[in-house]
């Protein structure tokens, strides 16, 4: 089973250029932000999959970004009560509330609003940045990692091989 | 663009959304039914039990089966419990989440049915309901008629009797020490004796020389002014003493009927009036249907919630608390308005002991406002075994949240009553048999409520097992009740929820009020006379040793009598005309 899911793993993390991870994040964002049960996080689960980003970023991102929008849920509420309550807005939430896509997506909800706009206001900063650390990181801690004695001497261990053989994550380091 | 995407990962979403509806598929049923019972458990304040649950895609559709709703005030027991309600849902209202149920079907409905496990809820309390504010008790009152404990009214009361006693008493030795001084200061046996002297020598100097008798007659006319004068003083004080004597005699009559004042005083303070009782329909029926009255406001509350869903207004647009979910909807205008939750039709069936009542509901939902049309329902049950007619109808109005109207009216025919305790007091009065018939209207406008009763009792048999066999009164009653074969009542509420009025009237009032009205006034009459015995018999030495007081004052008019006496025959035989024994004068 785990040699299984090592494997699934294995084929769905091929890709790890900067900016499949980055984007994994920016996807992390919006579903870790927004309340779960939304209609746009089927269409974010579904970019997901059918685009070549690093599932393991997304998971990871998932995972920190829902811990996050607990604390930040009062001002997901007060930014999307704010908006939905201001009158020369009226007219265009009035158009979106009377279609059933957009009710369905429940936006009128002030923490679904707020937390969607917020997050799709940080994706792109977000992609950016990430997007630039990585290479950083990559052009001088993993290099100086990899070249480190104590890194020699991990990757001469029989166990480390065995454990590249069995999940086959030994590429990414 | 290959590049860009991976084909695999559409798999893997079709496999993922497939599991999601394999997961619904297998698990859904389970999670609605308990999802609603815990949102009515909630709601109810009490465990709600749904025992099958069956949500059906083609066509849309909710099944539920053996719905037990446990009674708050009574665990033990299922306010109602329902076989089975199915609801066929809009599936296109549903993509706007929206729960509209175009037909409800509700079967197998029955009251008041026993638990077996309490449907007591860990998490809260029981609600406790009001309790109604008027409690007649006609206990209470008949306690009160059945023993006069005249030593503890006595304890308690300032008597008028004593009081007027102590006042004598204090008066008699004041007005005695006063007539003793006056008796010193009035002519006494020492002045009549130098009275007698001036006469004798008056006698001697008449057989004198005439210069002698000339200043004896001078004399003689001095001592008569000067006894006149004494006389007259003796005669004022007599008169004066008869006059504090009938004084003080009035005042001690006065006391001694003071008793009889002061027992007609207590007597009315202390005895029970038929006035004081109210109606004798209150005592009976009062309670029962301020309960009744109290259960049903404290039910509409309870169920307010499922009619009309708490609101609030920001900045003009309406925004409601959804039962569970983060942050809070803003709703907006719709072009075809609709609430979140609305079963257009609902036909129910009651499985009463005598048959089956069935009825129609139209428009259940929270949002009145929305829809635009009141809750209306209407239950009619006819050829019930042992019943004639039954027919409940009403309309729940919220359309406009600040002007709700809501009216309920109920008509019985001749429907059996068995068993029914009318006064839980002291003085448990049973309606064991009897028919009523039954014109109800009940109607609330916003916070007022007016309910209007009037029914009939017929072929009707009253008991008042349990009873107090030495009150006299509660024997009298029970004689008057098991006469009584019919009877009619009207009552009406008129107030808020939270401060209402009850006012009853029935041809009750009549027979047992008269009952009751003599009771009483034998009662009175009893009180008065004991009273009166008790003050009297407290009062009674004091009021003899009063009388014994007065005899003082017997002497001091023996002694003004003696007095005047003596003067009086001074003047008469000794000095005016004594017939030889008194002064001769030559003239």
């Amino acid at each position: 089973m785990i040699r299984l899911l090592a494997r699934l793993l294995r084929v769905l993390n091929s890709e790890s250029e900067p900016s499949q991870i980055s984007l994994a994040l920016g996807f992390a964002l919006i579903a870790g932000f927004t309340p779960f049960y939304s209609l746009h996080n089927i269409i974010v689960l579904l970019l997901v999959l059918i685009l070549k980003v690093n599932l393991s970023a997304f998971i990871l991102g998932m995972i920190v970004f829902t811990g996050a929008s607990y604390a930040l849920d009062p001002l997901f509420h007060i930014t999307g009560l704010f908006l939905l309550t201001r009158d020369y807005l009226e007219g265009f939430w009035t158009i979106m509330y009377n279609l059933s896509v957009f009710r369905l997506e429940r936006f009128y909800n002030s923490v679904v609003l707020g937390s969607l706009l917020i997050s799709l206001i940080l994706l792109y900063p977000l992609y950016t940045v990430s997007n630039r650390a990585i290479v950083k990181y990559r052009e001088n801690v993993l290099t100086w990692i990899r070249k480190s004695r104590i890194m020699q001497i991990i990757r001469m261990n029989k166990l480390y091989k065995a454990y590249q053989s069995l999940s086959g994550l030994g590429e990414d380091l | 663009m290959s590049s860009l995407l991976r084909a695999r990962g559409l798999g893997a979403f079709v496999f993922i959304v497939l599991l999601i509806v394999c997961f619904w598929l297998l698990f859904i049923d389970s999670i609605v039914g308990k999802t609603l019972e815990n949102v009515s458990s909630r709601m109810l304040r009490a465990r709600v039990d749904i025992t099958g649950t069956d949500l059906s895609l083609f066509p849309l559709g909710l099944k539920l089966e053996g719905i037990q709703a446990t009674n708050p005030q009574k665990p033990m027991t299922n306010v109602v419990e329902i076989e089975t309600l199915s609801i066929s849902l809009n599936p296109m209202k549903l993509l706007d989440r929206k729960l509209i149920g175009e037909e409800m079907i509700v079967s197998g409905v029955k009251l008041n049915t026993h638990r077996k496990k309490s449907g007591a809820i860990k998490t809260g309390q029981l609600t406790s309901e009001k309790s109604f504010k008027f409690k007649p008790d006609i206990g209470l009152f008949l306690s009160s008629v059945e023993n006069i404990d005249t030593e503890q009214i006595l304890a308690k009361e300032k008597l008028l009797t004593l009081a007027l006693i102590q006042s004598i008493r204090k008066e008699i030795p004041q007005k005695q020490e006063s007539w003793q001084k006056k008796l010193n200061n009035l002519p006494g046996k020492k002045q009549f004796e130098q009275y007698r002297k001036r006469i004798d020598q008056l006698k001697k100097a008449s057989q004198g020389d005439l210069q002698t008798i000339i200043s004896a007659t001078a004399e003689v006319k001095s001592i008569r002014g000067d006894l006149t004068k004494d006389i007259n003083s003796i005669k004022s004080a007599r008169d004066e003493l008869s006059r504090d004597i009938a004084l003080l005699k009035t005042t001690i009559e006065q006391a001694k009927q003071a008793p009889f004042e002061d027992a007609k005083r207590l007597r009315e303070k202390y005895s029970p009036s038929a006035q004081g009782l109210g109606n004798v329909t209150k005592l009976f029926f009062g309670e029962k249907i301020g309960t009744w009255v109290e259960h049903s406001l404290n039910w509409y509350e309870r169920l307010k919630p499922f009619v009309q869903r708490a609101a609030t207004i920001r900045k003009q647009k309406k925004v409601t608390h959804p039962l569970r979910a983060k942050g809070v909807d803003v709703h907006f205008k719709e072009y075809k308005p609709l609430p979140e939750f609305l079963i257009r039709k609902a036909n129910v069936s009651v499985n009463l002991e005598q048959g089956e009542l069935s009825g129609k509901m139209q428009n259940i939902t929270p949002e009145q406002d929305v829809l635009g049309n009141p809750l209306m329902f209407e239950f009619a049950g006819q050829n019930l075994e042992g019943i004639g007619d039954i027919n409940l109808a009403g309309s729940i109005n919220h359309i406009k949240p600040e002007k709700t109207d809501d009216i309920i009216t109920l008509s019985l025919k001749a429907y059996p009553l068995r068993n029914i305790e009318l006064s839980s007091s002291n003085f448990p009065v049973m309606l064991d048999t009897g028919l009523l018939d039954l014109e109800l209207k009940a109607r609330k406008i916003q916070e007022t409520i007016r309910v209007d009763i009037v029914a009939g009792f017929t072929s009707v048999r009253l008991s008042a097992p349990q009873q107090n066999k030495k009150n006299k009164l509660a024997e009298t009653l029970l004689a008057s009740l098991a006469k009584i074969n019919k009877f009619t009542l009207k009552a009406s509420i008129v107030g808020t929820p939270d401060e209402h009025y009850l006012k009853l009237e029935s041809d009750l009032d009549k027979l047992l009020g008269r009952v009751v009205g003599e009771f009483i006034q034998q009662y009175k009459k009893r009180m008065e006379s004991e009273l009166k015995m008790a003050i009297q018999n407290k009062a009674g030495l004091a009021l003899t040793a009063l009388e014994q007081d007065m005899t003082g004052f017997n002497m001091y008019n023996q002694e003004l009598t003696s007095r005047l006496g003596l003067a009086d025959n001074l003047l008469q035989n000794e000095l005016l005309t004594g017939a030889g024994k008194g002064l001769r004068l030559p003239f």
